[in-house]
């Protein structure tokens, strides 16, 4: 990879790679410490990528690796919650105030689950992959991955019922 | 607007520092140096993290353009030899010298061959590594790709180890800004035998620059030092001292 695709993956997922992390650990710092250690790693790599889907499986890969390897670090930040900093950040300016609460609500439902559960949330959600793309992403087997979506599905719909009505929750089902 | 979307617009406005993008853009500044049409080989050190640069090939190749980045700093060599095996790199880095030098860290950067516009025509990975010893000027390691045979200019002084032909320089470097023009001093230095001109500093800088290069399993190896009291037998015991000898 010479310095321009270097460059251009940063730019293109940069973002992908912290909000993976944020996932696991819910804080800023911890986040950030891995994106670095991923991009530091991709740097040095001499894997030859194929695509660009290539690269970002891979990135995707490395993320979840690292985060699980740093989250059973005795020495990492220990979260509770989602920092009010951070929530800050998820507010943007037009935000109402029933909106910022609501949003803090569901990331901290999502954040809550355990954390295997977690990216396949993010990754079928958020990247809208298919039960079939995580698994050859994660090389994890198609009915895990359906079987974590699914109770990932169940307790956030038991998180979520008390402050949403059961109509807002009707893609959990 | 349904839970999915609120998470949506919750992983939206989850967004990395700007101070994190920054530093993870700016470990690729590239010192773009001049390259010589002079059939020789030197790299180049500058100030705390190595770019090297101008390996003056005979072939398509007429420069190089090297790149790293302080933030794969390793000081660790047990972890620095296994960073250096996974790149193909075939000799032991060494703990030290018999000169005295010690290892002090090293990274990983890339090298790019480029042709006479400019372009880079190929590319690979590359390896430095630091030594220090109290009181001397610090010696820096580069390997890089062997993308042509290696080719040196006339005069410079060889050994022979094992098989390798090692070759030891000794080389005035004038580092110069990109902007800078010629004077009719420097066009008539640059006519001599191991004066060079490396554009990309920030300043006008001259320096001695000695050394020693060679190639070896697919790697060049060049080990340099700038405004260094080591003498060339010094140069010549270390080349031995990497080459296991």
């Amino acid at each position: 990879m010479n310095i321009a695709e270097y460059n251009s993956c940063v730019e293109k997922y940069l973002k992908m790679v912290y909000r993976i992390s944020f996932h696991y650990f819910g804080n800023r710092e911890d986040a950030e410490d891995v994106s670095q250690d991923v991009f530091t790693k991709l740097f040095s790599s001499t894997v030859k990528f194929k695509s660009d889907e290539d690269v970002k499986a891979w990135l995707i890969r490395v993320t979840t690796n690292m985060c699980h390897s740093y989250y059973r670090n005795p020495f990492r930040r220990r979260r509770t919650e989602i920092d009010e900093t951070e929530l800050e950040n998820i507010a943007d300016i037009s935000s109402s105030e029933q909106r910022l609460v609501d949003r803090k609500v569901v990331i901290d439902a999502v954040i809550s689950l355990p954390e295997h559960y977690r990216i396949i949330v993010y990754l079928f959600y958020y990247e809208e992959y298919s039960i079939h793309q995580i698994s050859s992403i994660l090389k994890i087997k198609e009915t895990t991955i359906q079987t974590r979506l699914s109770r990932a599905r169940e307790k956030l719909r038991n998180i979520l019922s008390d402050s949403f009505e059961e109509g807002v929750l009707y893609e959990l089902y | 607007m349904n839970c999915i979307d609120v998470y949506k617009e919750c992983v939206d406005n989850l967004n990395p520092s700007e101070e994190l993008i920054n530093k993870l853009l700016r470990r690729t500044e590239v010192k773009t140096m001049r390259f010589s049409k002079k059939k020789m080989i030197v790299l180049v050190a500058v100030a705390c993290m190595l770019v090297g640069t101008t390996v003056f090939a005979a072939g398509k190749i007429t420069g190089y353009r090297s790149w790293s980045s302080n933030l794969t700093t390793e000081s660790d060599i047990n972890i620095s030899r296994d960073n250096a095996g996974k790149l193909g790199i075939s000799l032991e880095i060494p703990e030290g010298f018999s000169t005295g030098y010690s290892f002090n860290n090293s990274n990983i950067g890339g090298t790019e061959g480029l042709d006479e516009n400019g372009k880079a025509i190929a590319e690979g990975k590359s390896f430095m590594v630091k030594y220090s010893k109290a009181g001397s000027s610090d010696v820096y390691l580069n390997i890089d790709p062997s993308f042509e045979p290696l080719t040196v200019e006339d005069g410079c002084s060889s050994i022979d180890v094992n098989g390798t032909t090692v070759y030891i320089y000794n080389d005035i470097y004038k580092f110069v800004p990109p902007d800078y023009e010629l004077t009719e001093e420097d066009k008539e230095n640059m006519e001599k035998p191991g004066y060079e001109i490396s554009y990309g500093s920030d300043k006008v800088e001259v320096m001695k620059c000695d050394g020693f290069i060679f190639e070896y399993d697919s790697k060049i190896y060049n080990a340099l030092s700038f405004d260094s009291e080591l003498t060339n037998d010094e140069w010549c015991l270390m080349a031995k001292d990497l080459l296991g000898q």
